[in-house]
């Protein structure tokens, strides 16, 4: 018997753990992938482009690792994208830090659209502190486009020719711009610890621990202070007792067999695919549509990032395979609603450096270098001159995008997997359609020889949220404003599922705040909490 | 095969042949890679090799067509596994300045951020929106 029982050991799994320990909890931590080796990432070999290919590709079908869950995402526009181990999807991530804005949590008040948060960025606030010393950041304050705040941990990261390029345009334009946020160490920082040395492909892992993920920052602390953390654990149910309190979990083992762990409090973490998956699966008497889904809402408003993306060519080099391929600057510019431009909400754009060779020739900001005649006179033309905005949208919820359970497709243990059914409104068309013109006008303005836009990145769906929401009213919202389930109250949702709405930026260090304010509600409010019996 | 794969990836002054860095027996033995490589392959008609340059690479836009699939596997193995071929690397190396070495553990120089950038931005106007506890803190 556990006091907490958390399922998935990634970005909000890892904070909350440690939260809770510090706390004096009793904490075990299930995870069905494995601890990554940073001294085996592809980085360190000549082939490692050919990981992201494979082995390391973002996409768990394409992937296909024994501890990943296949996908049905035949009815999505756009796929998957995540990773399962100990630091979940910060595993592969790029590192981007930014945080909400305060209006992101009133989008109802002052658009009319979406759903209020019942919290504010004021009450967060403090959580965005606490996780920004854990995870270590680099930036700058002073940025004129979200409120103040303190200092970084670590300065910016550096633009590269491509973001000094590009900040000038935007300079030249009037438009706003500013060195992103970023989760990587520009000086050591942090346990162990060591400084980023520019070397590009963040996604395959970082030997020096540079690049910031849960397994090099939260869990050596969480694991310090008595968590409990159990690896290749497969959670596929969350039991409830007579009474409809959450009393644990059953999971298989890697050897097939299966566990059961009892505990007080119930917590997943498994992001908004895989805990929206686990709540489903969770099916009982009381809960015949899966666990504390009297509503409905369980699996439904799933929220991304469609994300467009523009890429200017220059006649001189860039050299953007160099430096953190995700981060460089920012402009929030369109963030905020201007009805004038014929949608609401807005959207950011995101200055991302180029890829390797074998990156650039298969395509990807670009499109695939052709076969034949003149390969290699385009592969000259394009590697290395390149560099690319994303226009990054707010999603706003919509009831009939959800995650529901395959009826055919299922994991190497049985279990159904997970399948996305997903598709833009016309909102999101427009907005993607404005931010396409303006990063057009950036690239023109910059100087670039020749420019090609995508109207929406399908490999795009690293951002899984809103699947059980937050929200006041127990009618319309699957969890309180401490994200503990209305109809379950020992079932906490750790994850991006909460999220009322999505921003239009970067979740993690959202997700990690919520996390540890849901850690501090549980330890003050943990004579009340009703368990199980 | 280096007719299919000399048709796909031709060659120049300073690039060589897949053929000439032995791009077949790497793919034929690549255990994601061999698969659409030994299927498009299949689908070659007889004398295919014998085709003059322009002939080879029509019989492989057909296959692309009737197959796109099995063909973008085709593209994305020999790609790879051309442009991760040290001999390749070094051609890059000398004509780019990208280094043909791994990119850990040496990495690139990280060079210090010049706040001298952000004189301009620094300067705008309050970007966000207040919300009603923000005009109350």
């Amino acid at each position: 018997m556990t006091d907490v029982v958390i399922v998935g050991a990634g970005a909000s799994g890892g904070a909350a753990a440690w939260r809770l320990a510090r706390a004096g909890f009793k904490v075990t931590c299930l995870e069905q992938g494995g601890w990554i080796d940073p001294d085996a990432t592809p980085s360190l070999r000549p082939d490692w482009e050919i990981a992201r290919q494979t082995t390391h590709h973002p996409n768990p079908n394409v992937r296909a690792a024994p501890q990943d869950y296949p996908v049905d995402d035949t009815e999505a526009a756009i796929k998957p994208f995540l990773y399962n181990a100990v630091g979940g999807s910060t595993i592969l991530w790029g590192a981007h830090f930014p945080r909400f804005r305060p209006s992101d949590f009133r989008t109802k008040t002052l658009d009319g659209v979406g759903d209020d948060w019942p919290i504010s960025y004021e009450d967060l606030a403090p959580y965005y502190e606490e996780n920004d010393r854990m995870m270590g950041v680099s930036g700058l304050a002073g940025d004129p486009g979200n409120p103040p705040r303190d200092n970084r941990q670590m300065p910016p990261v550096p633009l590269g020719r491509a973001g000094k390029r590009m900040a000038r345009a935007f300079d030249q334009l009037d438009w706003h711009w500013w060195p992103a946020d970023v989760a990587i160490n520009t000086e050591p920082y942090g346990e162990g610890r060591g400084a980023c040395n520019n070397c590009g492909p963040c996604d395959l892992g970082c030997p020096h621990g540079a690049r910031s993920a849960t397994d090099v920052s939260y869990w050596p602390q969480a694991i310090a202070a008595g968590v409990q953390l159990r690896t290749g654990a497969r959670v596929f149910e969350v039991e409830i007792d007579a009474q409809g309190k959450a009393s644990g979990v059953v999971w298989y083992d890697r050897q097939g067999q299966v566990q059961r762990t009892r505990a007080s409090v119930v917590a997943l973490a498994a992001n908004g695919l895989g805990t929206a998956r686990l709540m489903l699966l969770s099916t009982s008497k009381r809960f015949p549509n899966g666990l504390a889904n009297d509503t409905d809402l369980v699996g439904r408003r799933l929220m991304h990032h469609p994300t467009g993306m523009v890429t200017g060519r220059f006649l001189d080099e860039m050299d953007g395979w160099a430096g953190p391929f995700a981060v460089s600057i920012l402009s929030q510019q369109f963030y905020e609603t201007d009805v004038t431009r014929g949608f609401v909400r807005g959207y950011q754009m995101q200055l991302l450096r180029s890829d390797g060779p074998v990156g650039t020739a298969v395509g990807g900001y670009l499109p695939r270098v052709p076969w034949g005649q003149g390969h290699h006179a385009r592969f000259r033309d394009v590697f290395g001159h390149t560099a690319s905005l994303t226009v990054t949208t707010e999603d706003l919820p919509r009831m009939e995008n959800r995650v529901i359970l395959s009826t055919h497709l299922t994991d190497m243990d049985g279990i159904p997997a997970p399948k996305t059914i997903y598709s833009l409104d016309q909102n999101t068309k427009k907005m993607i359609a404005h931010g396409i013109d303006r990063a057009t006008e950036a690239f023109n303005v910059a100087g670039a020889a020749d420019i090609a836009a995508q109207s929406l990145v399908a490999d795009a769906g690293f951002h899984l949220l809103g699947t059980a929401c937050m929200g006041a009213d127990q009618a319309t919202s699957v969890t309180d404003s401490n994200s503990r389930t209305h109809s379950v109250p020992n079932l906490l949702i750790l994850d991006g599922s909460v999220f009322t709405t999505a921003a239009a930026l970067n979740p993690t260090s959202t997700i990690q705040a919520l996390a540890l304010r849901a850690a501090d509600a549980l330890t003050r409010d943990r004579a009340e909490i009703k368990v199980a019996s | 095969m280096s007719s299919l794969l000399d048709t796909l990836i031709p060659g120049d002054a300073d690039f060589p042949t897949p053929g000439a860095v032995g791009l077949h027996d790497a793919l034929v033995m690549h255990v994601r890679f061999g698969g659409p490589y030994l299927q498009v392959t299949s689908l070659l008609p007889k004398g295919f090799a014998l085709l003059p340059q322009e002939e080879r690479a029509k019989v492989l836009s057909q296959i692309e067509q009737k197959h796109p699939l099995i063909f973008n596997g085709l593209i994305v193995g020999v790609y790879s596994l051309y442009y991760t071929e040290p001999k390749v690397a070094i051609v890059i190396e000398r004509l780019t300045g990208h280094t043909a070495r791994p990119p850990q553990p040496a990495g690139h120089q990280l060079v210090p951020f010049d706040p001298k950038f952000l004189t301009i931005p620094a300067a705008r106007a309050q970007l966000y929106r207040p919300t009603p506890e923000t005009d109350n803190a």
